[in-house]
This record gives structure tokens, sequence and C-alpha cells, in this order.
């Protein structure tokens, strides 16, 4: 067993000195906060991922969905998936997003590349990290060739393709246009951090660009 | 299982996350020795084989109960998709979950109706 510390701080100051604390245990992997979980448990309980301490931010004020100023649309970083899908703003409005929520949902080992045009802000940048991945899924898929389907629906000029669990929409960086926010994953990154995304869950460049001669 | 009346899949969920919730696995869902409908109808309508994964469709469907999004037995279908059962008694599932909703299953009427007859031609 990896042991690691868990804490489940009740505000966000708390949840960032957690985060950036010294880790309690010897471990070559920082801290990560855990919020559904469903990714990092999974890896965990894998021996992909060993933190050194689980942040739980689950007690955080931040599962808001609303409506903004400017009629565009707020959800929370910890807005439940079945909570944002049947959301009737998001219904009415974004229904595109219902639809894939819904369709990701229940299949839980599906693999989908970037769903970047469901979740694209045109200022948002966009980063599917090692943890908004479904790794495990994505070493699976490696071994088998990918189906015409999902080359057709792989975005060629992408910098980093990953295939993530679809329910995921991994966005950051709210601020106004060119900003970025701090790393949702590692809040001592550089705003600017590619975020560790690791070469074995990135599709090969090479296969991508024969994949369009096959 | 449910926590906090939600469905979540346990196997992914960390305990100690859960600390403090309301937690609701199949040994709490019927009222002593009285079965609850969802598991008197499992058994009506030979909702499972091996058993193994019945603890787990059954509080799916208790989850899916209290959304109240089904509202046809294809949507059943689809937001019971997450819980495999590797014998297969999906349909025989569907049927359950269903008859405690108060569904007629419109899967027979969904089937195509085969009637061989030229509607037209295709140009080459």
């Amino acid at each position: 067993m990896n042991p690691f510390a868990y804490v489940a701080p009740q505000d966000t100051a708390a949840a960032l000195n957690a985060i950036q604390a010294e880790p309690d245990t010897d471990s070559r992997m920082p801290p990560r906060f855990l919020a559904g979980g469903t990714n990092l448990v999974d890896l965990m309980k894998a021996d992909v991922m060993h933190p050194a301490r689980l942040v739980d931010v689950n007690g955080l004020p931040l599962d808001r969905i609303e409506e903004t100023a400017d009629a565009g649309l707020h959800l929370g970083a910890l807005a439940r998936n079945a909570d944002t899908a049947y959301h009737p703003l998001v219904r009415t409005r974004y229904p595109l997003l219902t639809a894939a929520i819904l369709r990701a949902r229940p299949r839980r080992s599906a693999i989908w590349p970037a769903t970047a045009a469901i979740c694209c802000n045109a200022r948002a940048a966009i980063t599917f990290t090692t943890s908004a991945c479904r790794v495990i899924n994505a070493i699976r898929a490696a071994a088998v060739r990918p189906s015409a389907a999902l080359r057709a629906s792989t975005p060629s000029s992408a910098q980093r393709t990953l295939y993530c669990h679809p329910s995921i929409r991994s966005v950051r960086g709210t601020g106004g246009a060119g900003s970025h926010g701090p790393c949702a994953i590692n809040a001592r990154h550089a705003p600017d951090c590619v975020c560790r995304i690791p070469s074995f869950a990135r599709r090969p460049a090479a296969r991508r660009h024969h994949a369009g001669r096959r | 299982m449910l926590s906090n009346g939600r469905r979540i899949n346990a196997c992914l969920a960390l305990a100690v996350s859960q600390n403090g919730h309301d937690i609701t696995t199949i040994e709490g869902v019927a009222d002593g020795e009285q079965l609850h409908p969802l598991q008197q109808a499992f058994i009506d309508h030979d909702a499972l084989q091996c058993g193994y994964c019945t603890p787990g469709q059954i509080c799916s469907a208790l989850g899916l109960l209290r959304e109240g999004e089904a509202h046809t037995t294809a949507a059943v279908r689809e937001l019971m998709s997450g819980n495999v059962c590797r014998c297969g008694a999906y349909p025989q599932i569907v049927q359950a979950v269903s008859s405690v909703m108060g569904l007629r299953d419109t899967s027979a009427q969904a089937a195509p109706n085969v009637s061989p007859e030229t509607v037209g031609t295709v140009a080459p």
C-alpha cells in the first residue's frame, strides 16, 4: 500500500494551502485534488498515481451552475455531470452539452478525443491533463487500431490530443482574453504550464500522421 | 450504491470521502422482510442470472427513480447502461425497472415492421 494523507478543507484558501504544503509522505508525486475521484481513485488503485496527499475539495462551495451577467453560463468546477446535464439553463441553451454528458456518462470505458467542440470557450485554454484522462483506457486504446470514426473526429491541428473520458470537461482560464487562470491540477504550476501530459497517454504524432492515409 | 440518495460507483469512490454521507447499499433497500418493489420486479421479470451485478443494478435503478429523468423504456435502458451485466439480462432488467416506473415497453413498437415493397429507386 502507498500511504497518503487525506485532508478535506472547507474553504478555498485552506484547499490551496493544503495543495501547496510540503508532502507528509515520501512520494514522488505531488498532492492532488480529489473531486469526483472516478479517475484519480481508479489510477491510484492501478498503481499509476500515488499522490502524497489528497485534498478533497468536495466541501468547497464551487458547484454553482448559473447565468452570468453577459448571458453566458457559469459552470462551477464541482458541478456534477448529472446536475449539469439536467440543469434547465444547460438543457435549453446548451443542449449539445446535455446530450454529450448523457451519452458519455454511462459508458465508463468509452474513449473520446478532446471534446473541445463541446466545452470550448474561445477565450479559454483547454488542457486535458493526466488526471482528466482515462490513462488506463488510453493505454488500452493505443493497443488497438483506432476506429475510422475516432480518426475522423480527431482534430489534426490539436497540439495535445488525448483520449479522455468524454464526460470530463477540463477547462481552465476564465479570465479576460488571453488570460489563463491558475493550473486547476497543481496550484504550484506556472499559469502557462502544460501540466505533465504523459507521453503514453498522448496519441503518437507518427500514428496520427499516418492515420489519415490508411 | 447511493450516497446521499445519488448514484455513485462504489468501486471508484474513496470511502473516507463519503464520511458523513447517507449511504444506501442493497442491504438497506428492503423494509425488513418486505422486498422493495424493484427487488420484487427483478424476481418477477427474471432480471438476473448469476446475480453478481444485481445489487448495483437495483441501487442504480433506485437512484434512477429518484432522478425522475427516465420517461421511456429507451431512457431507462440508456440511463442504466453504466451498470454492466455479464449475463446479458438487460432486456429483463429494463422490463423490471420500467414496470416499477409504470412505463409500457415500447420496444415491440419500435421494432421495424419489415414488409418488402419498392418505395423508389436510387439513381446511380
